[in-house]
């Protein structure tokens, strides 16, 4: 063995060794904010470090220090703490209403698309009626019914107003790989329909759906916190990221960290979501990734 | 009473209905593949080569009306059903193997699916077989590749794999659809050397479907060249090209280039006909230089006989 490296081959190994998983920037930013914040959130629960309802009238609305990282409400509970209790139900509702959201409308979507005629103008029908409901309507009557300050009517609410775009997608996803030579040549193969269904047409139907559902993440985040701003979602004193900013808007002139540090986590959570979603559909291969060039 | 043969297919006619006329695609194909043997069938686009292997298969779409008799090894097909599904050790392989392989399976899980549902092998016998099939199919790196998604590999590479997926199936006869059209010609020239060593092994049959003569000449003991839906003629392949008794045949072969400077390539003047409204008398009699007004009226009834040629005039006679 000859340490010397013909040139030729050196320059054949520098041009032929890209990086298969381009780490891009973003990519590493949000990893690392979206470990960090669900890292403290699940800690925090899970060890149960701190009271966030434990008062203390003598240290209210103390301004953000090394004590209270975000300063202390009106009552004198640390915001800090709040929050990353708080993070636990929206992370936990947001990510189970959406999974649930995209197994409900891909389910819809598929069989819609693959039974064809009667089923799928019935659940397109479906499908339609709940995009035309307005949204607030919608989680008002489920609110009404399951009793506000409801976990379930919340995730109800997420989900009711989630699956109609998963289905849309799916059906008219899987009305395109249907026709694909590769399901054609499945069934040369001697596979089964439902096989080919599961194996074949499903997971070439899953990925939009994926893309969309990290994006729909950060939307019911926002809803969750939105819905309990409104009173309709999680009661106080539960502490969750809209609860918390709907405390503080009183004091928003005199005590500005109350409403806005835990805002600015919130903000921060949802861009690291995208973060990650955009740079996983950039990895080739990976959940979001895109096969080829042939999407 | 004889054997019957593996494949034999008789009248076979396709048309598709389209939004307002209907366009005849194939219009009373016989042929028989016997085991081992290998048909060519040849034409140029739209004189239903494709068409014909595909209702054999029973891969046409929905907009197809399917008639005829096919039988494989003496037992009649439903029409239009799938040969694969129908536990028939019969495989097709696609002239474009980028758009057959799904996208987002691992070839490895392709073969590994494939051998489960074909021949029940799962875990470690799957793959072992998987990879053994990777090999025979002559890819490099075989246990490497199993883990690659099929846009990782090349052109040449994917064809391999649809082979090796085909072979999952123990083919007795292999359908193979232009599977070296989408190739350049050093890679074609491959994939051709690997099917005939493929068949030597397996004594497997083949259709093969192509438009280059010099393909059908390389892989097919017969061919059978096809015009306007219909067999025009058929021959052993070396006497079929050497003495062609049908004008199109002749034409088909001296409009095929060479690389020597000086030969004259003739191409056949004229488009093939409209075949929602196919002509009476003999279909290539408009483009035919050896016309007489009776092709105009008459046409020659295909048989099955192993040397045939459509023609009222042919070039030569063409006697069983």
């Amino acid at each position: 063995m000859s340490a010397v490296v013909e040139p030729r081959e050196l320059e054949f190994a520098l041009a032929a060794a890209p990086p298969r998983r381009r780490a891009h920037v973003e990519g590493i930013v949000g990893f690392a904010l979206l470990g960090t914040i669900l890292l403290a959130v699940v800690a925090v629960r899970v060890f149960q470090l701190g009271d966030p309802n434990a008062q203390n009238l003598q240290e209210a609305l103390l301004s953000p220090s090394l004590a209270h990282p975000f300063g202390t409400d009106a009552v004198g509970r640390d915001v800090f703490l709040r929050t990353l209790y708080g993070g636990w139900i929206d992370i936990l509702i947001g990510v189970s209403a959406t999974a649930v959201s995209v197994v409900i409308g891909l389910v819809v979507g598929v069989a819609a698309a693959y039974k064809g005629g009667a089923l799928d103008a019935l659940l397109m029908r479906v499908t339609d009626a709940m995009i035309a409901f307005p949204f607030l309507i919608l989680s008002f009557a489920i609110v009404t019914i399951t009793g506000p300050g409801s976990i379930l009517g919340v995730f109800l609410a997420l989900v009711a107003r989630g699956w109609p775009a998963y289905a849309r997608i799916s059906r008219g996803e899987t009305l395109v790989v249907r026709e694909h030579d590769y399901v054609l040549a499945a069934r040369t193969l001697g596979l089964g329909p439902a096989r080919i269904l599961r194996r074949h047409i499903v997971p070439n139907v899953v990925r939009p759906c994926l893309v969309l559902s990290f994006a729909d993440l950060i939307v019911n985040i926002l809803i969750i916190t939105t819905l309990s701003y409104l009173g309709l979602g999680i009661q106080p004193p539960t502490p969750e990221w809209g609860a918390i900013i709907a405390d503080g808007q009183a004091y928003i002139l005199t005590a500005w960290w109350i409403s806005t540090l835990p805002g600015i986590v919130v903000v921060l959570f949802g861009v690291s979501i995208s973060f990650v979603g955009e740079s996983l559909g950039r990895i080739e291969g990976s959940l979001l990734g895109a096969a080829g060039n042939r999407g | 009473m004889a054997e019957p043969p593996l494949l034999a297919v008789r009248n076979l006619r396709v048309r598709f209905r389209m939004r307002d006329r209907m366009v005849y695609a194939v219009n009373g194909v016989s042929f028989d593949v016997e085991r081992g043997h290998t048909l060519g069938l040849v034409g140029e686009s739209g004189s239903g080569k494709s068409a014909t292997l595909r209702a054999v298969a029973g891969l046409l779409p929905g907009t197809a009306e399917l008639t005829g008799d096919v039988r494989l090894a003496g037992a009649p097909l439903e029409p239009g059903a799938i040969l694969g599904s129908a536990g028939a050790h019969v495989a097709t392989v696609f002239q474009d193997p980028a758009t057959h392989l799904n996208p987002v399976q691992k070839i490895g899980d392709a073969l590994r699916e494939t051998l489960g549902v074909r021949r029940g092998l799962t875990g470690m016998a799957a793959t072992a077989e998987a990879v053994g099939l990777l090999e025979r199919v002559e890819l490099a790196q075989a246990r490497a590749r199993m883990s690659c998604y099929p846009h990782q590999l090349s052109g040449g590479m994917r064809q391999r794999v649809m082979i090796a997926l085909a072979l999952a199936c123990d083919p007795v006869m292999l359908l193979a659809d232009e599977p070296t059209t989408a190739l350049d010609v050093t890679t074609q020239r491959k994939v051709l050397v690997l099917l005939k060593r493929l068949q030597r092994e397996t004594g497997m049959a083949m259709v093969f479907v192509s438009h280059d003569l010099a393909v059908i000449a390389d892989v097919c003991d017969a061919a059978a060249v096809m015009y306007a839906g219909s067999i025009v003629e058929r021959g052993p392949t070396q006497a079929l090209l050497a003495a062609p008794a049908h004008p199109y045949s002749d034409g088909l072969i001296r409009s095929i280039p060479t690389l020597d400077p000086d030969a004259v390539v003739t191409a056949i003047g004229g488009a093939p006909p409209d075949m929602s409204a196919p002509p009476s008398g003999c279909p290539f009699a408009p483009r035919c230089p050896r016309c007489e007004p009776d092709c105009r009226v008459y046409s020659v009834r295909a048989d099955v006989s192993p040397r045939f040629a459509a023609c009222l005039h042919p070039l030569v006679k063409a006697t069983a």
